[in-house]
């Protein structure tokens, strides 16, 4: 896989949320959406340490994502990257956070959704003390790309 | 004790999204790998459908989870995931849908969220 092919490029830079399919210990389907950014070769993901999406990696590492381009301007299709995931505990490396960061909470639309919701700041913090395992973080790298078109 | 912190709601409440959702995706598992493929979803009459460009691999009585869902920020992701049989169904009334493949989902399980609903139970 050529992580500097322009549509891959286009669509890890278009998109906003990876829908995540893997499968469980017992061979079931799971899909998850899930934040990402990427670095290099690979798409970082946040997660838990222990929700369904890193225990199943941890057996089964292969994924297939979906990736929308919602924020391109005109996304032809959507793109499925075939890849191969590892689970990791805490979370991701500072230049993968600084462009989560970025990306989700520092934007101009994003800061405006944040101060909106300054009063809900504390109820995220818990939220997130609940997760189970902790904070925990899915890396993937890719191994091919398919332009699928929109039903 | 401690209160618990949920952003689960009753998928009722996401009506709207899951008659419209911006994005739709099934996944399932394909020669022993997972596989997810972009949908149009729809609710009609109560059942989750869905419809898979007709090159898609044939789902009928295999499990699919359904996941629908919008928003970029934290406050804003929402969504709804069901789980289930896919089952063949006609196009529903309305849907211009020739080249596309249509199932209803023999529903075992449904979550829904929304972040925006965040709260303490």
């Amino acid at each position: 896989m050529d992580a500097s092919d322009p549509t891959l490029r286009a669509f890890l830079a278009g998109s906003m949320v990876a829908h995540v399919a893997t499968i469980s210990r017992a061979g079931r389907p799971f899909l998850t959406p899930l934040w990402f950014a990427e670095d290099g070769d690979a798409m970082y993901l946040t997660t838990g340490l222990e929700t369904r999406a890193a225990r199943n990696v941890v057996s089964r590492p292969d994924v297939s994502v979906l990736l929308m381009g919602e924020a391109m301007a005109s996304a032809e299709g959507v793109l499925r990257v075939r890849g191969t995931a590892t689970r990791h505990a805490g979370l991701p490396p500072w230049r993968v956070l600084l462009r989560i960061a970025a990306k989700y909470y520092v934007g101009p639309r994003a800061l405006r959704s944040e101060l909106a919701n300054v009063r809900r700041w504390r109820l995220r913090a818990l939220y997130y003390a609940q997760v189970p395992g902790g904070a925990g973080h899915l890396c993937i790298v890719p191994t091919g790309t398919d332009l699928l078109r929109r039903p | 004790m401690a209160r618990h912190v949920t952003r689960d709601v009753a998928p009722d409440a996401l009506r709207n999204l899951l008659d419209r959702p911006p994005r739709a995706t099934v996944a399932f598992v394909e020669a022993g790998a997972p596989d997810a493929l972009p949908a149009h979803a729809c609710v009609r009459a109560g059942r989750h459908l869905f419809a898979l460009a007709a090159t898609a691999p044939a789902l009928e009585g295999r499990e699919v989870v359904l996941l629908v869902d919008d928003g970029p920020y934290w406050f804003e992701l929402r969504g709804v995931s069901v789980r289930g049989i896919a089952v063949r169904a006609a196009p529903p009334p309305g849907d211009d849908a020739s080249d596309l493949g249509w199932y209803a989902i023999d529903v075992r399980r449904v979550l829904a969220w929304d972040y925006g609903a965040i709260r303490e139970e």
